[in-house]
């Protein structure tokens, strides 16, 4: 992954004022290593369910299995899809069940 | 966190390159398993908000510690803190194999912030750093 690129995304945020270069190659390797493990582990998760396609639910899957990434990146992934033609053949438990656990939960937060 | 934190500010304005990101991806992946392209969009992502992540505890890494300019032992400590010490190790490797590769056209590397160490003296610093969170790593589990 290109470190000038890395560095113009560092940049944006405008509470980091100056940032040694070796550092920004530090974040660009692990940046990579980041998008190789996401990869692997969504890619496991797909073959776990005998697809072969990796899609945003398995993404979603891998992200949740590892704690340190849940607790960053859980909110920012996009909502499951509203139930629609694609999921009438495999997945019936995801489309009549509640839209998500997440929402289940605050509600029953609030409930208290 | 606000939701607002996290929404747009990056996307527009600066993201990866998507043909390495994907040929990456791809290197991870076997020959016969595919990736939606929705959810290789949604890796991108991912990764731009993980440098955000990186780059903002190594910001408060280094507020912490007095200093003005981002140095690669916040870069370190952030990655533990936030619980991707597995990967020091190897962007540490990546980093030495670097710093070989650059060393020999530049003799005075400026390390850190104003502090008048010998090359030396840096490394081993380095070296000190790395084993300990290392150690730290290890012992922690």
């Amino acid at each position: 992954i290109s470190v000038g690129r890395v560095k113009k995304i560092v940049k944006l945020d405008k509470d980091i004022s100056r940032i040694n270069s070796e550092a920004m190659f530090l974040i660009s390797s692990s940046t990579e290593l980041f998008l190789q493990f996401l990869a692997e582990r969504s890619a496991q998760v797909a073959m776990e369910k005998k697809k072969r396609t990796v899609r945003i639910g398995d993404l979603r899957e891998a992200v949740k299995r590892h704690r340190p990434t849940a607790d960053f990146l859980l909110d920012c992934l996009p909502m499951p899809p509203p139930p629609s033609d694609k999921n009438t053949h495999k997945d019936r438990s995801k489309v009549t069940a509640p839209p998500s656990f997440y929402t289940k939960s605050i509600d029953a937060f609030f409930r208290k | 966190m606000e939701p607002s934190d996290i929404v747009g500010k990056t996307k527009e304005d600066a993201s990866l390159p998507k043909a390495t990101m994907t040929k990456i991806i791809k290197e991870m992946l076997p020959p016969d398993v595919r990736v939606a392209r929705d959810a290789q969009d949604l890796l991108i992502e991912c990764c731009v908000e993980f440098i955000n992540l990186i780059s903002s505890e190594s910001n408060e890494v280094c507020n912490r510690e007095e200093k003005r300019t981002i140095a690669p032992e916040h870069v370190i400590k952030a990655l533990e803190v936030l619980g991707f010490g597995e990967y020091i190790e190897e962007v540490y490797g990546a980093y030495e194999q670097h710093r070989l590769e650059t060393v020999d056209s530049v003799k005075s590397v400026k390390w850190s912030n104003g502090a008048e160490m010998t090359e030396e003296e840096a490394l081993a610093e380095q070296q000190r750093m790395f084993a300990e969170a290392r150690a730290r790593m290890n012992g922690g589990g």
